[in-house]
């Protein structure tokens, strides 16, 4: 036995604990803490996958839907910023999807971090402040690993952001940040593709 | 590394006791988990804030309450369990605010121990209230200087004492009016004022020790 307390596992008692949540996507259905946001008219949809290792299944019946925090945004990138980590996979090769930290749910993911494993080459990491201005770069990882769960981790502080696959630093940016943020994943195509959501936790460091 | 959670919370070959973590994250409160009563309007929403977690709110009504538990599933034992709480007061004065383990619905009624502050009527400190259901004891020296910045609350409950303290720092305990009964989480706010009174609380751990 390490800690007594799951508080201990992160903080000490003596450091006031700061935001900080995860989400399995085990169980029945999806906890009422996530809002499904669709734009263009088409409807999203969530459903926990009867399958291994199978997680949350999000799925949209055109371009676009999202699962996020209904803009009730906790984390930053004041200070010494906030993290998020997903564990994510695409399922169909012409999927387009998203997963980071974002200010809104209007499926344009400004004012944020996020990685993109779209139909391009490689997977994407960006940061964009909340005008958009920002940068956008490959991770290297060809895109098709993203048919396979991986571990996305990334940061967002004012000026500097990172982004790590599977452990691996893969971008370090300066995007100039401006906003306070709530996870985002977001799946842009519909034809027979899914994002499959395994694990979420953001905190505030 | 250890591989799992409960090896890093439970000595090898040992069967884990009742724990729940409560991380008040998201688009609305889990009300499949908590149980919120409001007494004339009180209310509870997600504060869209950075690390704001949940947002109890009276309304400018005397006597309105806001306050969450578990609807009475007391799952947590009073001679040996655990609370911590990650909270901070809107306003030390006008009415009641805490945090703890209850038997009753609400502090006030029933047995329990709580982190409480009421400045008009028990001191300005972060007071450790015990009751047995026919007694209360408020606990004031030694304690921390009460006030509205965020603060981690930590109760333990054991056969012959209770608690409470702050910031993993200041200690005070308590032998007597210990509650004597099974407990559920409690966390609330009420008015004695026509003042619209807050808090905030974002993390909440109870467990069996």
């Amino acid at each position: 036995m390490a800690f007594p307390s799951v508080y201990e596992m992160t903080n000490p008692l003596t450091t006031v604990r700061k935001q900080h949540f995860w989400e399995y996507f085990s169980g029945a259905t999806l906890n009422s803490r996530w809002a499904i946001t669709n734009w263009n008219s088409v409807t999203g949809a969530t459903a926990m996958a009867d399958e291994v290792d199978g997680g949350l299944k999000l799925t949209t019946s055109g371009n676009r839907s999202a699962i996020q925090f209904n803009d009730i945004r906790p984390f930053t990138h004041a200070g010494s910023g906030s993290e998020v980590i997903w564990v994510a996979k695409k399922v169909g090769a012409t999927a387009d999807g998203s997963v980071g930290l974002a200010k809104n749910s209007n499926g344009f993911l400004n004012g944020g971090v996020n990685v993109n494993f779209d139909t391009n080459t490689n997977i994407d990491f960006s940061a964009f402040n909340d005008a958009g201005s920002g940068t956008t770069a490959s991770t290297g990882q060809a895109v098709a690993t993203a048919l396979d769960w991986h571990v996305y981790k990334m940061t967002c502080a004012t000026s500097n952001q990172t982004c790590s696959i599977d452990g691996v630093l893969t971008n370090s940016t300066s995007a100039t940040m401006d906003s306070l943020m709530q996870p985002v994943a977001l799946l842009f195509t519909a034809s027979s593709t899914e994002l499959h959501l395994k694990y979420c936790e953001a905190y505030n460091t | 590394m250890t591989d799992s959670i409960y090896d890093q919370l439970n000595a090898y070959g040992t069967v884990a006791k009742q724990r729940f973590v409560e991380n008040f994250s998201g688009n609305v409160l889990d009300t499949d988990r908590w149980d919120f009563s409001p007494i004339l309007s009180g209310t509870q929403a997600m504060a869209d804030e950075v690390d704001g977690g949940l947002l109890m709110s009276t309304t400018a009504t005397n006597s309105s309450e806001s306050y969450i538990d578990f609807a009475d599933k007391k799952q947590f034992s009073n001679t040996g369990s655990v609370m911590i709480a990650v909270m901070k007061h809107g306003s030390t004065t006008g009415g009641e605010s805490y945090t703890g383990l209850q038997s009753g619905y609400k502090q006030g009624n029933g047995q329990g121990a709580w982190s409480y502050v009421n400045d008009g009527w028990k001191g300005s400190v972060f007071n450790f209230q015990t009751a047995d259901g026919s007694s209360n004891t408020w606990i004031q020296t030694g304690c921390v200087a009460s006030d509205t910045n965020c603060h981690t609350h930590k109760i333990e409950l054991t056969s012959s004492a209770g608690s409470l303290q702050i910031d993993g720092t200041t200690t005070v305990t308590s032998t007597t009016t210990l509650p004597q009964t099974r407990l559920q989480p409690s966390v609330g706010i009420n008015t004695t004022t026509s003042t619209n009174r807050t808090l905030n609380i974002r993390y909440m751990e109870c467990y069996n020790t």
